[in-house]
């Protein structure tokens, strides 16, 4: 198949909504093959245009990130044509299945590391705990498919609040923890100013929501 | 013969009355929208409309069930989200039932509504939602005693991106079918932001680029494609993506904007490709009806779920997650 670059497909391990996840052989080592399908009901012009816009873009993303400094599979080649990302394979475990001790010894670097992209002019988009990894007690983070180069306080607060939403959805006992862990990291990096900035636009966030009821008391 | 509620529609620009079994059988179902000829709703117009209209519609419900000898053991209305003037009417008029009549008095969630009558006609019973109308643009999940929002627009609805087109266009409103209608002559997609982000949504930058390529000079039925296919495409990408993350079999299309065609094939694709089963509702019951008030009220019904008179002041917004909906189980 061309659009993965010839190469042999040794498990399919995502059919996601947007994109297939396959686990490939290159030249003897295992790889990470990202292929966005063309989608059956959309203009194809459109179609064309959404998906090798996607591919470029989290390319990007990824290569800024790691020049930044930060862990995330190293991209190995591109197919614009084809929507198709080939990068490195990260064996390790997802932080969805750490337990509470282990997630907060976590919580620091993660902190840091997503104020180190958001200084860095990078947001991930979708920094939930499905998409950090920890190979080697080193902390990865991949999936950058929704992620844009940005240093505005609006698509970091919304980082921000994905992070910590899923945190509270699924810790609840140990919220408390991790959000001041984070708070005091996060700040290390981007300076209390623009950290404050962030963490008040995630309070104005949650309050965002259609019908909500903390805006109509306000008004 | 049956014992039936009696359900009353005023949200926003049709005032309606529909009777319903408490079986759950859909009896009758009579409406009138408030249109333009040029330019969108105005709250207080519409209002006034309803207030025209409520009487005799009304009277035409109470002689269905008079000649048909059935029994009126409530009355429902739409309580919210909507225009405050125009729900107003509606509680209005389902007081003055309740009173006259003896009978209590239910106040049912608009938007549960649309939901519920879609998933009257469903396949599996427990699908998730694409909710599309004027006012309302989200994709609803049901979990734990609760309708959920997963995904939905960050500003505005794909109806009111669609009337605002229309508008401009030069079409009164309803003006949405006319779009659609010049969407199918056109002869090429031109370049407009498509802006999905997870599973929500964003229309207004859509809109932005539809104006000012308008003002430009484009061709009207090109411009309505383009804009249409970009907006169908973003519901049903973020569609595709609850429908994984929830891992449910059926996707339900409901509201005013339920009845384009296109937007239906999109989201048969889309369900085709993930194994799952897709239904559309009933098109006379796709836009503001009395008949789903009736329905969700008979429900109410025998749930026990009545107002005091003094409980019956309007809700504006209410969002659904506020909502409990006492007759669906868990697991359904």
């Amino acid at each position: 198949m061309e659009e993965t670059f010839g190469l042999e497909v040794i498990s399919t391990l995502v059919k996601g909504a947007e994109a297939y996840i396959y686990l490939v052989n290159f030249f003897g080592q295992k790889a990470i093959l990202k292929y966005r399908k063309p989608k059956q009901y959309r203009n194809t012009v459109l179609d064309t245009k959404i998906r090798s816009e996607r591919t470029i873009l989290e390319a990007r993303l990824i290569t800024r990130a790691c020049l930044a400094g930060i862990n995330a599979p190293t991209v190995l080649a591109v197919s614009k044509v084809h929507a198709s990302i080939l990068m490195e394979y990260i064996e390790g475990v997802n932080l969805l299945k750490v337990d509470e001790n282990n997630l907060l010894t976590y919580v620091p670097t993660i902190a840091s590391d997503i104020g180190v992209l958001h200084k860095n002019g990078i947001v991930h988009g979708d920094p939930t705990l499905a998409n950090i990894i920890i190979s080697n007690d080193d902390i990865f983070f991949i999936d950058f498919g929704l992620g844009e180069f940005s240093y505005d306080t609006e698509h970091r607060a919304v980082d921000v609040n994905l992070f910590l939403k899923v945190c509270q959805a699924l810790k609840p006992n140990i919220y408390g923890d991790i959000l001041a862990m984070f708070k005091e990291n996060y700040f290390k990096i981007l300076g209390p100013k623009q950290g404050e900035q962030v963490l008040d636009r995630v309070k104005q966030i949650r309050m965002r929501g259609r019908y909500v009821d903390e805006r109509r008391e306000k008004n | 013969m049956s014992s039936i509620v009696l359900g009353l529609e005023s949200t926003a620009h049709t005032f309606g009355v529909g009777v319903c079994s408490l079986d759950g059988d859909i009896l009758f179902n009579l409406s009138h929208t408030y249109t333009t000829r040029e330019g969108g709703i105005h709250p207080r117009e519409a209002a006034q409309h309803h207030e025209e209209y409520a009487p005799s519609l009304i009277h035409d419900a109470f002689k269905y069930i008079e000649e048909n000898r059935h029994k009126l053991v409530a009355v429902a209305f739409s309580q919210g989200p909507g225009l405050g003037p125009c729900l107003r009417i509606g509680g209005v008029a389902a007081r003055a039932i309740s009173l006259k009549f003896g009978v209590p008095i239910i106040g049912v969630n608009h938007s549960v509504a649309h939901i519920e009558i879609a998933r009257k006609f469903s396949i599996t019973k427990d699908p998730i939602t694409l909710f599309v109308s004027g006012g309302n643009t989200a994709i609803v999940d049901y979990a734990s005693k609760r309708y959920v929002v997963l995904g939905e627009t960050l500003d505005i609805s794909v109806g009111n991106l669609l009337d605002v087109l229309a508008r401009d266009l030069g079409f009164g409103f309803p003006g949405t079918p006319k779009v659609l209608e010049l969407a199918d002559t056109a002869s090429r997609y031109l370049n407009v932001p498509y802006s999905v982000k997870g599973q929500d949504m964003s229309f207004s930058g859509l809109l932005t680029a539809a104006r000012r390529l308008l003002k430009v000079g484009v061709d009207p039925a090109d411009l309505s494609y383009s804009v249409v296919e970009t907006a169908f495409s973003m519901l049903a990408e973020a569609t595709e993506r609850v429908l994984v993350l929830t891992g449910k079999q059926e996707v339900t299309l409901t509201g005013g904007v339920a009845r384009a065609r296109r937007l239906a094939q999109m989201l048969e694709a889309v369900c085709k490709e993930h194994e799952s089963h897709f239904t559309v509702v009933p098109s006379n019951l796709a836009g503001d009806n009395g008949a789903m008030i009736a329905y969700v009220g008979s429900m109410l019904y025998r749930s026990e779920r009545y107002l005091r008179i003094e409980e019956s002041a309007v809700f504006p917004r209410w969002r659904i997650e506020d909502v409990e909906i006492p007759w669906r189980k868990r697991l359904d």
